[in-house]
């Protein structure tokens, strides 16, 4: 543990390390010391209350760690109309909290007003891009930040599509100005469930759109002797997700990098030595590269 | 090619209306299509059991955990989540406990719902500035009946023919003892301080009271309010009582109106 972190600035860059998510089971640990981390993530929709202890915790910590906002409700993808109350309670917290990262899915959750409440891919279509580019550029617009546009996992392709996914993503940044959240657990995912290359993924895009690159652990289940990549966030890192990590790094260079661990919590320093992984694999991969 | 208004519709209604047959003619309508979709099916159902659960712990051990999960996913197709944001997801549980057990012995399930929810909501509200109670001293006299309070964002208040405090409280330890419905009807002050949600039980005619300043009537109505809910009403007393237990935030004088 860091004894005395150094006072930070609110809205200080997150570092091209590894960090991790806040969780409520760890935060005990973050209010009566510093754990030796150098930035941490957040749900944003954790936020979107008035009050409450979450808000008290979130204005302690971030006196002392840079902070990434991570969205999951705002449906960027949805047919509808872009959802303004969400936005408009984002751009607040935003405001309220100076977070150095804010970032959203390429994929919907919603349609007619009513949520799945999950992320849900988009067709790579025509249609799909020219509408999420519009999006982007109206969130951005209206947060006043550039934001990091993540790739999902998916299980069953929701609808037919007219380009390969990386090329969507590539062209909705080049389009938008956003950066891409390269989560390279859904890369893996995907190329095990659907047989989308990952590491074509990687190379398809562009080297410096990247911003932050997720890592996350994943299950494997067996329906009706379909096997199924899911992508848990309940346990460590596997080695093929490390291996493509390793590529992205060798890609696009050092990129803060969260380990995301959201259910079956470990002990924080579990989480912690797990981070501290990806950043001996971060070094040693940019020192091969460079 | 289906639009992707159209193709987002049908995955909503194969997903969370558990509808079979609706990705035809693009998806596979096959075994491993199926599976997949049983990925999806089972993110939804999880999410929002889990949602529902963690808001309302009591009504799930009232009811054992099978048939909450029954109700939970009555209720994703009853009650559709309308936002992004999960925080309010579950506001009409007590909604769907009183169309199923209106005119059963479990009716008293809705209010507890309705209590579970209200706590949900006031340890989520705003902080507000403290009130100081002793600027009441300044207002004059003559002004007092005229006045009106403003409760604080994280009060909630719920009533209930059934003894739903009684209820809450025995299900807070693991050593639950059967409440006697016949205790009669209860009725709950839900704050929030320092430590969390609190939960106060109220007699009638303070209750009426409180309810009534809660609506907006002026201190002399609310007064007249609670006289009639019972004759042993005293308003030095629930003024006391609402001081105490830290539910102001605030009041206006009939001037203040005028301006």
């Amino acid at each position: 543990m860091r004894a005395t972190p150094p006072p930070r600035t609110p809205g200080a860059p997150v570092p091209a390390s590894a960090g991790i998510g806040l969780r409520s089971a760890h935060l005990p640990q973050f209010l009566t010391g510093s754990p030796d981390v150098p930035w941490l993530e957040v749900h944003s929709e954790n936020y979107f209350a008035a009050g409450g202890k979450a808000h008290a915790a979130l204005e302690n910590v971030r006196s002392r760690y840079p902070l990434s906002f991570h969205g999951v409700g705002l449906s960027l993808g949805s047919a509808d109309a872009l959802d303004r109350k969400h936005l408009r309670r984002l751009a607040e917290l935003v405001r309220r909290y100076e977070p150095a990262l804010v970032s959203e899915h390429l994929s919907w959750s919603s349609i007619g007003g009513r949520f799945v409440n999950d992320l849900l891919p988009l067709p790579a279509t025509r249609e799909a891009l020219e509408h999420i580019v519009l999006r982007v550029d109206e969130t951005q617009e209206r947060l006043a930040v550039r934001l990091l546009l993540e790739n999902v996992s998916s299980y069953l392709a929701l609808g037919p599509g007219e380009m390969p996914e990386h090329c969507f993503l590539a062209e909705v940044a080049q389009r938008t100005g956003c950066g891409v959240l390269l989560d390279v657990n859904n890369l893996y995912v995907n190329q095990c469930n659907h047989g989308t290359p990952a590491a074509a993924f990687i190379a398809g895009l562009p080297a410096d759109c990247v911003g932050e690159i997720h890592v996350a652990g994943h299950t494997v289940h067996d329906y009706d002797g379909d096997r199924v990549v899911v992508d848990t966030h309940d346990t460590h890192v596997s080695g093929p997700v490390w291996a493509l990590y390793e590529v992205a790094i060798a890609r696009f260079g050092r990129v803060p990098t969260l380990v995301e661990w959201d259910s079956s919590l470990p002990p924080l320093d579990v989480l912690l030595e797990e981070a501290r992984h990806a950043d001996r694999i971060m070094e040693a991969t940019y020192a091969l590269a460079a | 090619m289906p639009s992707l208004r159209e193709v987002q519709q049908r995955a909503y209604r194969a997903i969370v209306l558990e509808e079979e047959g609706v990705f035809a003619p693009w998806g596979p309508d096959t075994r491993v299509g199926a599976a997949r979709l049983a990925v999806y099916r089972n993110n939804a159902r999880e999410t929002f059991h889990k949602t529902l659960a963690v808001t309302y712990p009591v009504v799930q051990r009232l009811v054992g955990e099978l048939c909450f999960r029954g109700l939970a996913r009555s209720y994703q197709r009853e009650f559709p989540s309308r936002g992004g944001d999960l925080g309010g997801y579950g506001a009409e549980l007590s909604t769907l406990l009183e169309i199923y057990y209106r005119d059963t012995d479990f009716a008293y399930l809705a209010d507890v719902a309705r209590l579970e929810w209200a706590c949900a909501e006031a340890e989520t509200a705003a902080e507000g500035v403290p009130f100081d109670v002793t600027s009441l001293a300044a207002v004059p006299s003559d002004d007092c009946a005229a006045l009106r309070f403003a409760l604080r964002a994280p009060v909630r208040l719920v009533g209930s023919r059934f003894p739903i405090f009684t209820i809450w409280q025995a299900n807070q330890s693991d050593d639950v003892r059967p409440v006697a419905l016949s205790r009669g009807a209860e009725h709950v002050l839900v704050t929030r301080d320092a430590g969390g949600v609190r939960l106060h039980r109220l007699d009638a005619a303070t209750f009426a009271f409180v309810q009534s300043l809660a609506d907006g009537d002026a201190l002399e109505e609310a007064a007249s309010v609670g006289d009639a809910a019972a004759p042993s009403f005293v308003l030095q007393e629930a003024l006391t009582t609402l001081a105490q237990l830290n539910v102001l935030a605030g009041f206006r004088l009939p001037a203040d109106e005028v301006e």
